[in-house]
């Protein structure tokens, strides 16, 4: 046992002594704030600095190294140069497979091939069947809502950590593109023979003319900061080039969704959303921009996950008896439950 | 969240600026005299002079920006005509308005803060919000002092509550909806009296909360303040989110003794010795914690010069055992100041001073634990808040019954994510390293078990929660088995009070790991068998009766492995593999205690922390990056733990051997030669059995 003497450097009074009387408590909130720009932050202990030649050769091996970047999703460095592209959806944009680590890309289970073609299910379906009035006309979702990435999608919206959003979003791009090309097919199979023979139709105008989103409630939105379904409509109508707005209301909060059996969710929807004030308005624009067109309007509803699509229908229901113009319905979710 | 930014006139400031959560209070407060006088009595303040007039902006601001710009008003008084948004106005560097000229009128007051609320509302840029915001005179109305009491006693209840603490609002609202006291105007008043600090967790580009800058914030469209560019900080989002729009509360320091008297002098306790005795220690033991004792009942020094020459002295010191003698001429010290001063100014980080430390260097086994029992009897007896905080939520979960058991009197308050004692409070806290961002200036003594470990070690956020939780004067004890070079290098230099404890409890030499020339772990687990070193070593350990640690270094390599041990050891019991991934780790981890396990395969997480009676230690790809000195000391240390078989078996298989390994090896052998110099091995034990490596 040895015991050195202090050397004193260590034993410094760091704080003024406490003030008696009348505490007051102005300049202590701004210490951290006014902290000058060169001045590492309070430790416990001095930091380790490494030796310069140790320093030296790390920054020569690191020359060596393939680059490394820190997974968007996990936060793990990964070098992206040598993971593979296989197995991805190639719509996917070249930033998301840059900065997804291997092992977070094959915790995704993308749907590529579905089983049901109203709800986008990618196994057999006995919703679809049950339901009697349908608002909506297909709906498609990127990623079956496994374990993962119901952790995933949690750590966006409750726990906030909205540097995952961009990440999100570009995963809906694949079953956009799938929907998109289902309807540009329609649209040439049933379309006039000189659309049919228009260059410019067959490569497509993007087949939708609004993107719009699930609501939440206001007191949900101050809670949490922001809408992720409104959040990921945006960024899809960015990628695709579209115009996204938000044209419904959620009237009250009954508790969450996630909490609830299917039958509970069914009755819980019922008149939840109100179309906005506004949106006939935009409706009815919308409409009057393109007099040629022979089809009704096409609007796209984004969400987060379908779970029954008791949400999605009764957004469509509620967009169908507010709009003044004839549309149709899609919608396209993140996660199918 | 949203705040009220309001003007008022002082009799000798002039117009000053506030916002507040609740701006009925502020009326009350500020125009209300009675009122004020009685919500002041309760409190036992002096009431505040009354203002002599208030205007009160009708549009609430976004909670950060009307802070912002009630501090820029203070500071810089009246927004120019020209400056039209939040960064004019932050940049404007003008001097405070002269004390002599006179205040500006009401309806020029009223025009200047519709400007500061329009600069606050816009802060990107030129553009201006739709509408004027509304200003209107708020006037006194008397006759409403019933409710002052009763606000007043729910304010001193909510003071009370967040002393040392550093809260989001949802948190404060938590923990003081007990004492019925969460309201905002609660709060808010608390805030008058000069006895809780309110504003936003995210201002001026800083997390104010966990102290991360611009790097860590991600600013985006708010729904709750309605900005477009709200901040919010990315790197304390596991204690939910600090935003720009949210209100932190900053409770005064947590004050020790009675009625805030401070600690107690150390002479109205009984001799250090006397207390001593009380634990039960070996004699290592003992010695260490009386010069950790001594450490922290010694007053306070005055700050030293910070220069060269007294680290050359240090130096000096730790070099010439006959230091004491040692002083440079006074010419010689002139110049040495001034090189120091030069030095100093040329570094480009000033690091914080850091708070009076001491290290506790114990080896593995200890009994680190039973050391730190004085320190906070020490502290608790004399009135002060303790601390025991640790990286490793399994350690809290371990050292809780321990230290109720040593204190009944004050049970630790246990705190970590998910913990149900969170809102209780307590004079002795266990808590992990990411529970200090909640306190602030709070504990008397801080004991930092484990500092090395995932995540405290690289975290410079924890690190800097940890040092913000301790009170003015407070004292930090740091107990590892394997500080870090930067530490050792203190140590060695005399910076830093340490004290070695280089013997484990039951007075045995530690085990000296032997070195295996081994192929890789996945190479033997893909050839499906092992060096006939290796497989003689695991076969000598499981002959008598230990159960095996098998240390890799990647979780991939994990099974492979143990399918391998499976194979070569059919007969020998069950053998299984786990690793921070492995959704049965903990049961794992019971079962090898409870030996139904006879191996276990594990990655670094083990490391730490789990003692079993007899076992031996094999580690392999020894080699690997991932087990440095720190790691390989501490992995060594698991074996030989009890005193009823003190001497097990550590073998490091690697294809090399890595300096790493060398230089673990060298740390436990220096540690057994400075433990058999002391004295303190047993007489028998301090030949026996000692290993020479095979290199």
């Amino acid at each position: 046992m040895t015991m050195q003497p202090a050397g004193g450097a260590l034993l410094s009074e760091t704080r003024p002594p406490k003030r008696s009387g009348e505490p007051a408590a102005d300049d202590r909130f701004l210490r951290l704030s006014e902290r000058e720009e060169g001045e590492g932050p309070a430790r416990l202990y001095p930091l380790a600095s490494p030796t310069w030649p140790s320093k030296a050769l790390r920054g020569l091996l690191g020359l060596l190294a393939p680059a490394r970047s820190a997974c968007g999703l996990c936060g793990r460095g990964f070098a992206p140069s040598r993971t593979s592209l296989a197995g991805l959806p190639e719509e996917l944009p070249r930033s998301w497979s840059d900065s997804v680590c291997g092992s977070c890309r094959s915790s995704i289970p993308w749907i590529l091939r579905i089983q049901c073609q109203v709800c986008g299910r990618p196994d057999s379906c006995g919703d679809c069947c049950r339901r009697t009035s349908a608002g909506f006309i297909r709906s498609r979702s990127a990623v079956r809502y496994t374990l993962e990435m119901r952790q995933l999608l949690a750590r966006y919206k409750y726990r906030g950590e909205e540097a995952l959003q961009p990440w999100l979003a570009d995963m809906l791009l694949p079953a956009y593109a799938a929907l998109a090309a289902e309807l540009r097919l329609a649209d040439r199979l049933t379309g006039r023979l000189s659309d049919r023979l228009d260059p410019d139709a067959r490569k497509g105008k993007e087949p939708f003319d609004l993107v719009t989103s699930v609501p939440v409630s206001r007191q949900r939105l101050a809670e949490r900061g922001f809408n992720q379904a409104e959040r990921l409509a945006a960024s899809l109508a960015v990628r695709a080039g579209l115009t996204a707005r938000p044209l419904l209301e959620r009237k009250e909060e009954r508790g969450k969704m996630s909490a609830k059996t299917r039958r509970e969710r069914l009755i819980a929807a019922e008149g939840l959303f109100e179309a906005a004030p506004e949106a006939a308005g935009i409706l009815r624009l919308l409409a009057a921009r393109d007099p040629e067109r022979r089809r009704p309007l096409r609007l796209l509803v984004v969400d987060d996950i379908y779970t029954t699509g008791g949400t999605m229908d009764h957004c469509a229901l509620a967009l169908q008896r507010c709009s003044p113009v004839p549309i149709d319905l899609y919608g396209l979710t993140w996660a199918r439950a | 969240m949203k705040a009220t930014l309001y003007l008022y006139l002082d009799a000798d400031k002039g117009w000053l600026a506030s916002a507040t959560l609740d701006a009925e209070v502020d009326r009350l407060w500020r125009l209300d005299a009675e009122w004020a006088a009685e919500a002041a009595k309760e409190a036992g303040a002096s009431p505040p002079r009354p203002a002599e007039a208030m205007l009160v902006c009708g549009a609430p601001l976004p909670l950060g920006a009307a802070y912002e710009a009630a501090a820029s008003w203070n500071r810089h008084g009246p927004v120019p005509a020209g400056a039209a948004c939040r960064e004019q106005l932050l940049r404007a560097s003008r001097p405070a308005a002269p004390g002599g000229a006179a205040p500006l009128r009401l309806p020029e007051a009223a025009e200047a803060l519709r400007r500061l609320a329009r600069a606050a509302l816009a802060p990107d840029g030129p553009e201006r919000p739709s509408g004027e915001p509304p200003v209107t005179a708020a006037m006194p109305r008397h006759g409403s002092g019933g409710a002052a009491a009763a606000l007043a006693r729910a304010a001193c209840a909510a003071a009370r509550a967040l002393r040392g603490r550093a809260l989001l609002r949802g948190e404060a609202q938590a923990r003081l909806a007990a004492a019925g006291a969460g309201s905002d105007a609660a709060l808010q008043l608390a805030a008058l009296l000069g006895r809780l600090r309110l504003g936003g967790a995210v201002a001026a580009g800083r997390c104010q909360r966990c102290g991360s800058g611009e790097a860590q914030l991600l600013r985006t469209a708010c729904g709750a303040c309605g900005s477009s560019r709200c901040a919010s900080c990315q790197a304390c989002l596991a204690l939910g989110r600090s935003r720009e729009c949210g209100l932190l509360v900053l409770g005064m320091p947590a004050q020790a003794g009675r009625g805030g008297a401070g600690l107690a002098p150390p002479e109205q306790l009984p001799p250090a010795a006397e207390r001593l005795r009380r634990w039960g220690l070996s004699p290592a033991q003992s010695a260490a914690a009386a010069s950790a004792l001594a450490f922290l009942e010694r007053p306070l020094q005055p700050p030293p010069a910070l220069g060269l020459r007294p680290r050359l002295a240090a130096l000096m010191r730790a070099a010439l055992p006959s230091a004491g003698l040692l002083r440079l001429p006074p010419l010689h010290r002139g110049a040495a100041a001034a090189a120091g001063r030069l030095f100093r100014r040329t570094r480009r980080h000033k690091p914080a001073e850091p708070h009076p430390s001491f290290l506790l260097w114990a080896v593995t086994g200890a009994g680190k634990t039973e050391m730190i029992f004085p320190l906070l009897e020490s502290v608790l007896s004399r009135g002060g808040r303790a601390l025991v905080a640790t990286p490793r939520r399994d350690v809290v979960l371990e050292l809780e019954p321990r230290l109720r058991r040593a204190f009944p009197d004050t049970p630790p308050v246990t705190l970590y994510g998910g913990s149900p004692q969170r809102e209780e409070d307590g004079r002795l806290t266990l808590a992990t390293t990411h529970q200090l961002l909640r306190f602030r200036e709070s504990f008397d003594l801080i004991v930092l078990d484990e500092l090395d470990a995932f995540p405290f070690a690289g975290d410079a956020m924890l690190h800097e929660a940890a040092a913000r939780s301790g009170a003015a004067g407070s004292r930090t004890v740091l107990l590892t088995a394997t500080p870090p070079p930067s530490l050792q290098r203190l140590a060695r230099l005399g910076r830093l009070p340490h004290a070695k404890v280089p013997v484990r409890y039951h007075r045995h030499p530690l085990p000296v790991p032997r070195l295996l020339r081994t192929p890789s772990a996945l190479g033997m687990a893909a050839a499906g068998r092992m060096p006939s070193s290796l497989r003689q070593a695991m076969a000598r350990s499981l002959d008598r009766g230990a159960q095996l640690f098998v240390f890799v270094p990647a979780i991939r390599s994990a099974e492979p492995v143990a399918r391998l041990i499976r194979k070569l050891f059919s007969d020998r019991g069950e053998v299984a593999a786990t690793h921070s991934q492995d959704p049965e780790r903990a049961d794992k981890v019971v079962r090898f205690r409870q030996k139904q396990l006879r191996v276990l395969v594990t990655t670094t997480i083990l490391e730490r922390g789990v003692t079993i009676p007899v076992s031996d230690v094999f580690i392999l790809d020894a080699d690997s990056r991932i087990f440095d000195e720190a790691s390989l000391v501490q992995s060594a240390g698991r074996a030989g733990r009890s005193a009823a078989d003190p001497q097990g078996f550590v073998w490091f298989a690697a294809a090399s051997p890595s300096a790493s390994q060398k230089r673990a090896i060298r740390q436990i052998r220096l540690m057994n030669r400075a433990a058999r110099k002391a004295g303190y091995l047993l007489s028998g034990s301090a030949s026996s059995r000692r290993f020479h490596s095979t290199f």
